[in-house]
C-alpha cells in the first residue's frame, strides 16, 4: 500500500478514494465551535496533573 | 523477565484437606480457629457462599518466588525470630473428594486465597498476624456487572494447575507493605507481562525517591511521588490529581474534574484507577487510605440522566451527559475489608477525596475526560453539517443542538475496535463492508480512544449508540484537531482531510442506524 499523505485521517480518505473512486467522497468545511472552552478544560487537567508532583499526601 | 507466578504454582507440603461447605460447616468457626479471626477472610468466605460453593480445599504451601523475597525483606526490616506459615484455600462449585479431584475444571473454581502468617519480634513487641497475601474471585455473572479486562492467574491446587479469573486482591501486613503497595499490585498485576509485581521491587523504587532526611519504612505507606515513580518504572501512563494541592489555585477543582470521571475512564479502558481519601470518624488516621477500582455496575433504570445533576459541563455553555450517569457502583477492593466490593459511585464524599489516579495504557498522552471533550467539540462543530436526508443523523443533530448527547470514552488497541466494528449490526441488520475494515486496519494507530455517542432514549435501555469518534491516543491533545482520525455516523464516516481549512470528507458506510455499544466484559 502506498499513501503519500501524513495523518491517519488523510490516509483513510486517500485509501478510500483509491478503492472506490471520488464519487463516494464528499467534502465540506466546518467552523469550529467551543475551541476556547475545550482548550481551557484540557489544559486544566494537565495543570492538575503537573501540580500533583508537589503533593504532601501519604497513603498507609 | 519471566512470569512471576511461582508462588501460585508451588506444590503443597501437606495433603489437601477437603471440607464440605454445606451446613453444618461454619465459616466463622473455620476462620476463628484456624486464622485468628482474620476479618478480611470473612469476605472471601461470603463470596464463596454467594457463588454456592460446595467444597473448600485447604493446603499448606512453602514460600516461593515473590513470597521468598517478601520474607527476606521483612527480616531485613527488623522482624527477628521470623516464622512464616502459608495456606492456600480454594473454593469450588461442586462436591470434591479425593476420589474425584482429578476431574475438576477451571469453571468449577470460584476463587482462591493465599493466606500468610508472619510472626516474630518486631519493634520490641511480639508480632503474630495472618493476612491475605492474595486472593482472586470471579465476578458475578450478571451482565450489568462490568469488568473490562479480567485478569487470569495460574494457580496450582491439589497438584493440578488451574486458571482463576478476576482481579488480584492483596492486603497490607504492617511490616513491608501498606494500602498503597497492595492497591498498586492489584491493578498492575493485570497489566505487566510478568503477571505480578514484587513488594521488594516496589520498596526499592520507593526508597529511591524517598526524602533522604528520614529512613524509608514501607509500613508507613507511599507518597504521591513514590506512587508516580512506581507507575513510571512499569511504563504505566497516568493522569492524577491531588485535590487538596490543586484547590489552592482552583477552589472548584472537585467539581470541575470530579474523581468519578478519573476512575470511570480508567475502568472502561481496562486499566483501572486509584482513589485516595481521608477518613472521618473514630477510625480516622492522619494518613490517607487508597484503594483500587477495576469495574462498575450499570443500571439502565437510573433516573439521574434526565436530571440536571447528571449533566457534565466543560466551560459555561458546553456540556453533555456522561455514560457513567448510569453507573451505580464502582467495583473495587478495600484491603482492610476484602475483595470485590461494590462501592456506590457517589458514596465517598468529594471533600474527603484527596487524590485520584486514572491509569493509561503505555504511550497514551491524555485521559478519558480529554477524549470526551475533544469529541464533544467536534460533534458541536459538525452538527450543522449532518446529513438532513438521514433520519438518525437528524435525531443526532437535534440532541447535539440541545446538548443532550451521551458520551462514553474508552482507550483500546485498534484491533479491538476493528473487531467490534466487524461484529456490530444496525437495526436493519446491516454490517460494515470488509473494504472499510481493511482500510482502517492499515491506517489506524495501534492505540485509539473510542468515544461512543448516543442519545438518552437509546443508550441505557437498548445499550445502543449512533456512532463513535476515533482519536489517536498517543499524540498531544493541545491542538484539538490533531488527535482526530475518523467519526462514524449512521450512514457515513467523516475524515479530516485538511487541518488548516478544517475540510472534512464524508464517506459512505453500510451501517445506516444505531448499533450496539461496545461490551468489554470478558
Amino acid at each position: 500500500m502506498s499513501v503519500t499523505c501524513s495523518s491517519p485521517s488523510q490516509k483513510i480518505a486517500a485509501e478510500f478514494r483509491k478503492r472506490f473512486g471520488n464519487n463516494q467522497v464528499k467534502t465540506f468545511q466546518v467552523k469550529p465551535l467551543y475551541v476556547k472552552e475545550v482548550t481551557a478544560f484540557v489544559k486544566g487537567i494537565e495543570a492538575a496533573h503537573k501540580a500533583a508532583a508537589k503533593s504532601h499526601l501519604v497513603f498507609k | 523477565m519471566g512470569e512471576m507466578q511461582a508462588h501460585r504454582l508451588v506444590e503443597p507440603v501437606s495433603t489437601p484437606e477437603f471440607f464440605d461447605f454445606a451446613p453444618p460447616f461454619s465459616c466463622f468457626d473455620h476462620i476463628d480457629t484456624r486464622f485468628a479471626c482474620l476479618s478480611s477472610l470473612h469476605r472471601c468466605f461470603s463470596l464463596a457462599r454467594s457463588f454456592d460453593a460446595q467444597t473448600l480445599i485447604q493446603e499448606a504451601i512453602p514460600p516461593d518466588g515473590i513470597i521468598v523475597q517478601e520474607n527476606e525483606e521483612i527480616a531485613s526490616l527488623g522482624l527477628t525470630g521470623c516464622r512464616h506459615d502459608l495456606v492456600r484455600l480454594s473454593f469450588w462449585n461442586t462436591r470434591v473428594t479425593v476420589a474425584n479431584v482429578s476431574a475438576l475444571k477451571d469453571e468449577n473454581l470460584i476463587g482462591y486465597a493465599i493466606l500468610k502468617r508472619d510472626a516474630g519480634e518486631w519493634e520490641g513487641d511480639r508480632f503474630d498476624r495472618w493476612h491475605i497475601f492474595e486472593a482472586v474471585f470471579r465476578k458475578y455473572m450478571h451482565a450489568h456487572n462490568c469488568l473490562p479486562n479480567t485478569g487470569s492467574y495460574s494457580v496450582r491446587i491439589a497438584n493440578r494447575k488451574f486458571t482463576a479469573h478476576g482481579v488480584l486482591y492483596c492486603q497490607q501486613n504492617g511490616l513491608n507493605k501498606a494500602c498503597a503497595h497492595v492497591a498498586l499490585r492489584s491493578l498492575l498485576s493485570r497489566l505487566v507481562l510478568e503477571h505480578d509485581i514484587s513488594y521488594s521491587v516496589l520498596n526499592t523504587l520507593a526508597r529511591k525517591c524517598h526524602d533522604k532526611a528520614t529512613r524509608y519504612l514501607p509500613k508507613n505507606g507511599l507518597t504521591v511521588q513514590q506512587i508516580r515513580c512506581i507507575l513510571q518504572y512499569y511504563k504505566i501512563g497516568f493522569r492524577d490529581v491531588d485535590y487538596a494541592e490543586r484547590s489552592l489555585k482552583e477552589p472548584d477543582i472537585r467539581k470541575t474534574y470530579p474523581y468519578q470521571k478519573y476512575l470511570y475512564s480508567g475502568i472502561e479502558s481496562g486499566v483501572g484507577g486509584l482513589l485516595g481519601f481521608s477518613m472521618d470518624g473514630p477510625q480516622a488516621t492522619e494518613g490517607c487510605h487508597i484503594i483500587p477500582f477495576y469495574g462498575h455496575t450499570f443500571n439502565k433504570d437510573t433516573w439521574a440522566p434526565d436530571a440536571d445533576a447528571s449533566y457534565f459541563n466543560i466551560g459555561a455553555n458546553v456540556g453533555y451527559i456522561p455514560s457513567e450517569s448510569w453507573t451505580s457502583s464502582f467495583l473495587g477492593h478495600d484491603d482492610n475489608f476484602g475483595p470485590n466490593f461494590c462501592i456506590p459511585r457517589l458514596y465517598v464524599n468529594p471533600e474527603n477525596v484527596q487524590y485520584a489516579v486514572e491509569l493509561l495504557r503505555n504511550g497514551v498522552q491524555y485521559n478519558g475526560m480529554v477524549a470526551e471533550a475533544l469529541a464533544l467539540q467536534l460533534l458541536y462543530s459538525l452538527y450543522p453539517h449532518l446529513d438532513a436526508n438521514s433520519t438518525w443523523q437528524k435525531r443526532l443533530a437535534r440532541h447535539v443542538q440541545e446538548q443532550k448527547v451521551v458520551l462514553r470514552a474508552f482507550c483500546i488497541p485498534q484491533t479491538q475496535y476493528l473487531e467490534h466494528l466487524r461484529l456490530i449490526h444496525d437495526w436493519e441488520n446491516n454490517t460494515e463492508r470488509t473494504e472499510m475494515l481493511d482500510t482502517l486496519r492499515y491506517t489506524l494507530p495501534p492505540v485509539v480512544w473510542v468515544v461512543e455517542f448516543s442519545i438518552p432514549q437509546l443508550f441505557p435501555a437498548n445499550e445502543r449508540k449512533l456512532g463513535e469518534i476515533i482519536l489517536d491516543a498517543c499524540c498531544s491533545p493541545y491542538d484539538l484537531f490533531t488527535p482526530f482520525i475518523i467519526a462514524r455516523l449512521p450512514g457515513n464516516y467523516l475524515v479530516l482531510t485538511d487541518k488548516k481549512s478544517l475540510s472534512y470528507e464524508r464517506i459512505a458506510s453500510h451501517l445506516q442506524s444505531h448499533v450496539e455499544v461496545m461490551r468489554q466484559n470478558d
